[in-house]
Parts: C-alpha cells; sequence; structure tokens
C-alpha cells in the first residue's frame, strides 16, 4: 500500500460552480483553489480508526522521511483504489510516521451562525437558513457557504463540490429531513454539528477526491441512508458479530416551551411505531419516562408548530447500540462498498432447521436494524472490526462523545 | 501392504515417492519412514463438577516428516526443480491401501496441501550409496482432501405438491425440480454451487434450494426480485477458504450478497453433511438452466 498527501495551490482563475437542491433554484459557488501533489511513499505499516462520531487518530508508518505537513489531505492508495483518505493532523520523521483524522476534521473549524447573519453576503453565507429547514439540502450549502463563495476568507477556502441524496420536499411540501435550527450561540463549530446531526438525523457527510484535468476538488456528499441498507448475515465464515450495548431510547417526552415566555405549549409523547402524540394514555407509548425539553420559536414563518419541535426531538434518537462485526479483510464476503451513514440489517444468528421446523415470514425480533458507524483495522491482523450504532464502549471514545455534548449545550 | 505417496506441483506434474524399484529416479524417489499422517486436536475444557465439557477444539498442524533417498546430487535437484523456489505449494497424496497408481485417471486420492520447510542436504550415506535427505512438510489443512464435481441439467416436472418429506418451501404442480443425490464420505464440507441460465430470453426468477440430509433440513434462497438472466451463472461457494457469492457476467464478476434471504432460517451457504446428501434445486417453470455442485471431501485420518 502506498500513501499520498496533497496540498492546496491557488488556481490562476477561480470558477463557479452551480448547485441546483432539489426542487429548488440553482446557487453558484466559487472555488479558488485545487490540490496538487505533495508527498508520498511506501507504507510499511498501518492502524486505521476511521469514527464518524469521535475523532480518532489513524496512523502509518512509512519507509521513509516524508515532506508531508500537518492540515494536509491524505489518500492511503492500494491496488483497488483509495483504501482511505483523511487530514493530516502530525508527523514525525524520527519515528517515520503520519497521524490522520477522517475528513471531517476538514470542518474542525468555528462559522458564524448563519441563523445570526441570515442573508448577507459580506460575512461570507449565502444560504438563507430557517428556523425549520432541510438538514440534507440546506445542510449542503450552508457548507458550500462556508468553505466556497466570493467572500470565504482565503485562508479557509477548500475547493469542493456538492452532492446530495434523501432531502428536497414531499409532495405535501413538508421536508423529507426536516431539522429545527436551536443553535443560539454568536458561532458554532461545524464539525460538531454535523456529527450532532447525525446523531440527532443520521444525515452523514462523506467526502470524496475528484481529480479532473487541470484541477482537483473534494466532494461532499450530504446524504441520509437509512431505507433499503444492506444485509449484514452470520453465515460467513469468520465473522464475529458482538452486540455490547444497547440503550433505550434518548428521550420519551418532550415538553415544548415558549422560546420567549418559557411558558408550556404542550407535552409530546413518543409512539413505538415512531409518531408522537399528546394523549398521554396512548397505550402505544414507548417506556420508560425520558424527558427532554425544547423550546418553539412561535413567531417563525417556516410553518413549524410545537409538534415539528417535539418530533424533531423524539423520532431520531434510533440505533443506540454497539455492534461489532469482525470480519477477514480477504474474504470474498467482505462488504467492500459500505460506507459511513449506511443503514444495515444485521442477522446474529442463523437458526438451525430439521424436517419438523417449518419456514416462517416473520423474524423481525431476531434481527437488527443499525448504521455503520465506523471501521478499525489494523495492517498486522487481516480481521477488520466495523462498527454500527451511536453508542460508544472505549473509555476515551465515551469520554470524546460527552465533552462535544458539553460544548454543545 | 505398503501405502502409496507421491507429490503434485501446481502444473500437475507427479514425483513418485513409492516406486517400484528404489534404483527409479525418472520423476521419483524414495521416501523413507513415513510419519505424520494422522492428526492431532488442542481441546479447551470447561469442567462443572465432576466432568468435563469440550469448549473448544482447535486443529493442529501435523508436520510430515520423513527420508528421501536421492541416488546422487543431480537427482536431488531433479526434484528441487519440480518443487520449483521451495515456496510453491504441493500437494501431498497419500493412499494407505496402497491400490492408486498415482496416475490413475479414474481413482479420487486424498491429498493435503503442503509446504516444505525443512529438507536437510547431507553427504552420501556410506552403506546405501544414496543421499539421505530428511524432509519436514507442513501441512496447510488438518484435513485429507479429495475433489468431487456433480454437474445436472435434467429437471422433472412435479405433479403432485406437498409430496416431499420436508416441510417447506412447498413445492407446486409443473414447477421444474433438478435433484442431485451427493454421498459425502468424509466430514462436514462446503461446496460449490454454480447456477446457469442457458435459457435465451427468459429470466430465471428467485434462486432457492434445499439440502436435506437426515432429518437436517439447510435452505438457501438468492436473487429474491432480482432473478438471473439469461447467460449468466449464480455462484455460491461456501468452502471455509474460498467462500463467495457472485453473478458471472460472461468475464466480469458482479457481489451479490446483498441480494440473498435474510431470514435466520436460511443457511444460504449450504454444506454437505456426512452421508446421504439430496439437494433439491426450485427452478421454476424454465427448463434451460445448469446447475453443478462441487466439493472436497475431508477426513481426519485415513
Amino acid at each position: 500500500m502506498q500513501y499520498r498527501t496533497y496540498k492546496l495551490q491557488q488556481l490562476p482563475e477561480p470558477y463557479t460552480w452551480t448547485y441546483t437542491p432539489s426542487g429548488g433554484e440553482p446557487k453558484s459557488f466559487c472555488n479558488y483553489d485545487t490540490l496538487v501533489y505533495a508527498s508520498g511513499g511506501a507504507i510499511a505499516s498501518n492502524v486505521i480508526d476511521n469514527d464518524y462520531l469521535v475523532s480518532n487518530n489513524s496512523t502509518i508508518n512509512i519507509s521513509r522521511p516524508t515532506k508531508a505537513v500537518a492540515g494536509q489531505i491524505i489518500a492511503l492508495i492500494d491496488d483497488t483504489g483509495a483504501y482511505d483518505i483523511g487530514v493530516v493532523t502530525s508527523v514525525d520523521n524520527t519515528k517515520l510516521q503520519i497521524f490522520y483524522k477522517s475528513m471531517l476534521e476538514l470542518c474542525n473549524d468555528n462559522m458564524l451562525n448563519p441563523m445570526r447573519v441570515a442573508i448577507n453576503e459580506n460575512e461570507g453565507t449565502k444560504t438563507e437558513v430557517k428556523y425549520l429547514y432541510d438538514a440534507v439540502e440546506d445542510t449542503a450549502q450552508i457548507l458550500a457557504s462556508f468553505f466556497a463563495v466570493a467572500a470565504t476568507d482565503k485562508y479557509r477556502r477548500l475547493p469542493i463540490r456538492l452532492r446530495t441524496s434523501g432531502g428536497g420536499t414531499k409532495t405535501d411540501g413538508s421536508y423529507n429531513v426536516p431539522a429545527i435550527w436551536s443553535y443560539k450561540d454568536n458561532s458554532i463549530n461545524v464539525r460538531d454539528w454535523l456529527v450532532e446531526l447525525f446523531n440527532t438525523h443520521n444525515v452523514v457527510v462523506q467526502f470524496r477526491l475528484i481529480f479532473e484535468v487541470g484541477r482537483a476538488y473534494i466532494e461532499l456528499y450530504v446524504s441520509r441512508n437509512t431505507t433499503g441498507g444492506r444485509l449484514l448475515k452470520n453465515n460467513v465464515h469468520s465473522m464475529r458479530i458482538t452486540h455490547a450495548e444497547d440503550s433505550s431510547a434518548k428521550a420519551t417526552v418532550c415538553m415544548v416551551l415558549d422560546q420567549s415566555t418559557k411558558q408550556l405549549i404542550a407535552t409530546y409523547y413518543l409512539q413505538i411505531d415512531n409518531t408522537v402524540t399528546t394523549n398521554p394514555n396512548s397505550n402505544t407509548r414507548v417506556q420508560p419516562y425520558k424527558l427532554i425539553t425544547a423550546e418553539l420559536d412561535q413567531e417563525n414563518d417556516d410553518g413549524a408548530t410545537a409538534k415539528t419541535v417535539a418530533e424533531d426531538n423524539l423520532l431520531y434518537g434510533d440505533y443506540n447500540h454497539y455492534i461489532s462485526v469482525v470480519i477477514d479483510r480477504n474474504s470474498a464476503m467482505y462488504p467492500k462498498n459500505l460506507n459511513i451513514g449506511d443503514a444495515v440489517l444485521i442477522v446474529p444468528e442463523l437458526q438451525e432447521m430439521t424436517d419438523e421446523d417449518a419456514l416462517t415470514d416473520n423474524y423481525d425480533d431476531k434481527v437488527m436494524h443499525s448504521i455503520y458507524t465506523g471501521r478499525k483495522e489494523d495492517s498486522e491482523s487481516s480481521q477488520v472490526t466495523l462498527i454500527f450504532g451511536k453508542i460508544r464502549l472505549n473509555y476515551t471514545d465515551i469520554i470524546q462523545l460527552q465533552q462535544h455534548k458539553l460544548v454543545r449545550s | 501392504m505398503r501405502p502409496t505417496i507421491w507429490f503434485k506441483n501446481k502444473a500437475g506434474d507427479i514425483w513418485n515417492l513409492r516406486p517400484d524399484k528404489i534404483t527409479d529416479t525418472f520423476n521419483c524417489s524414495f521416501f523413507y519412514a513415513l510419519d505424520g499422517t494422522g492428526f492431532e486436536s488442542k481441546l479447551a475444557f470447561a469442567r462443572i463438577k465432576n466432568d468435563f465439557v469440550v469448549t473448544e477444539e482447535q486443529p493442529q498442524q501435523v508436520p510430515i516428516t520423513g527420508t528421501m533417498y536421492f541416488r546422487n546430487p543431480e537427482h536431488l535437484k531433479r526434484f528441487s526443480e519440480f518443487v520449483g523456489d521451495y515456496t510453491q505449494e504441493l500437494q501431498f497424496f497419500y493412499d494407505p491401501t496402497g491400490r492408486i497408481d498415482p496416475r490413475s485417471q479414474i481413482d479420487r486420492p486424498w491429498y493435503k496441501w503442503v509446504r516444505i520447510n525443512k529438507m536437510t542436504s547431507g553427504e552420501q550415506d556410506a552403506k546405501t550409496g544414496y543421499w539421505l535427505c530428511k524432509i519436514t512438510c507442513t501441512p496447510l489443512s488438518a484435513m485429507w482432501r479429495r475433489d468431487t464435481t456433480i454437474a445436472s441439467t435434467v429437471s422433472q416436472v412435479i405433479g403432485d405438491p406437498h409430496v416431499y418429506q420436508f416441510v417447506y418451501p412447498y413445492f407446486y404442480q409443473s414447477e421444474r425440480k433438478l435433484y442431485l443425490d451427493i454421498l459425502n464420505e468424509g466430514e462436514r464440507i462446503g461446496c460449490r454451487v454454480e447456477i446457469k441460465n442457458i435459457k435465451t430470453g427468459e429470466s430465471l426468477k428467485t434462486l432457492e434450494w434445499v439440502c436435506s440430509s437426515g432429518k437436517s433440513r439447510q435452505y438457501a434462497k438468492w436473487l429474491e426480485g432480482i432473478g438471473l438472466a439469461p447467460g449468466r451463472t449464480l455462484v455460491i461457494d461456501s468452502t471455509q477458504s474460498d467462500q463467495e457469492a457472485t453473478v458471472q457476467y460472461g468475464d466480469n464478476t458482479d457481489d451479490v450478497q446483498d441480494h440473498q434471504e435474510p431470514s435466520p432460517q436460511y443457511i444460504n451457504f449450504v454444506e454437505l453433511l456426512p452421508g446421504n446428501n439430496q439437494i433439491v434445486f426450485n427452478l421454476g417453470t424454465i427448463e434451460g438452466v445448469e446447475v453443478k455442485v462441487s466439493y472436497t471431501e475431508q477426513v481426519r485420518v485415513l
């Protein structure tokens, strides 16, 4: 395996590109830079920890000193193409090591709260952020506004392009993935916001390097892919599925308060069919009682109601578990095209059948629906650990998650 | 009774280790003091009061050892040329009855894949006049194996529903079935199922089969809702080291592991149990289907 690092280089002339959101008007953005080769070489060994929820370092051991420096984009390349990409965080030429984090580290920076500035091109924002917004389409445009508009600070610019999936509106005009913009601070950490968006709405941002003649850019793919999904069944030799941790819904009751007066507007209860009700006596209420409070801006003109706010807080707190799947990297059954954020159906155990057993159609209680959130592997071993769900067991990972939550709150 | 043993390299050449005469040197040399053809397992136990229950069995690699007799250094050199660069894997065939000729095209002898990891190269033996080389081969499997392929394109129209001994799936009138009866003389082993749709213009819908052995039933269902287009081959291999699930489009392949039946009652990678196995393929209403099942029998000791 080999590595390549890429640095930014300003183009002789910037170029504009347009993005047309689903059901919306085309919007123009501007790229000033391209990606150019900075360094590369052979990899002696590597330890990859690619986790969407926590910001862990991956390490590669190289054979010769490198010219790579922190901040550059690194790609690990094997026979099949880019095996992993990330952002270099540090280089140790004495020990011949390069440390890098996932591409989400590019977003580890504060931006002005887009709600505060609304439409203000002088501050680098072109997208009007609404109180009730499209968690896919609007998220993509906020990111493009942060990195690639004419007014973006030249030290913050990135050459990017957008691609989205799963957003837009339904036939009744409501969003496919609605979200409430509840941040009130003047600034917000982009990475924290994206991780929280994944936690609460399963919206994921994936990164890909695209090389064209004369220029290169980073494609941001914003999507929510929780329908359908891949199948991981425990009928692959040497596969080990461990369902180590499970927790109930993060919240089951939401009290919606008025943002300015703090008066209680309504109380909503989560039901087992993933809907909300105001009826406390509903016999399909999810147990146990876990309260969350949320505020409604009653003056909003985006159509957000108390019910919208309650749904935003209650409906998407799923996949609260930790499932690890250990599988041999060399197996033909290794799910090579599994991407972070992909919905999966996991079948942890097979049922031995005899001539006396009848096949049944209903097996919901024997399978697990989950979401792919991370991968750990070491080149010393052919065993790769794929991680599913939003809970982490490793102590330092838990600390990181709690720290992020503290910062956000 | 003297066992016959021989090496076979990846090019298919044979080096007989039990020639008729010790003086023969053409692609053969005498192998003396054969050892390591049995098996060894490391067992882990859990103690429950005064009883011990096996919790884990780890088959061990038992080295195959012996002494090879070479007439002169040129003879040893020819053996080295046969092996290659000693990083090549060889098949070590072993017939304890001594009845199978190494060049037989009919018999199915048992073998293990081995790597030669130690070979001495000493002086000429004063007593025999031969160069005696002690050899150690490390087996890459704990089992003795032999390959088998069964192919069939003959299917039958089933007239009466519900007449088979297994409960599900029910087979209704006018559906075509293809039966394969397999006698597995070894231990439980994976097999490679290849189903090719050779009918022009008509896709094979869901591919389903069930393997019955005694009371055991193993069900498989693939490509539901997608089907198998004409000219394509579904390959399902449940062998430990070569497990795969692909659809072959002529030269290309495509990963289809998502298109297996998710129900935990469907094992999907059917294995052959010791003894008689009957695999029944449910082919819907299509006649032009070619089914091939190949497997490698394996035993611990011969």
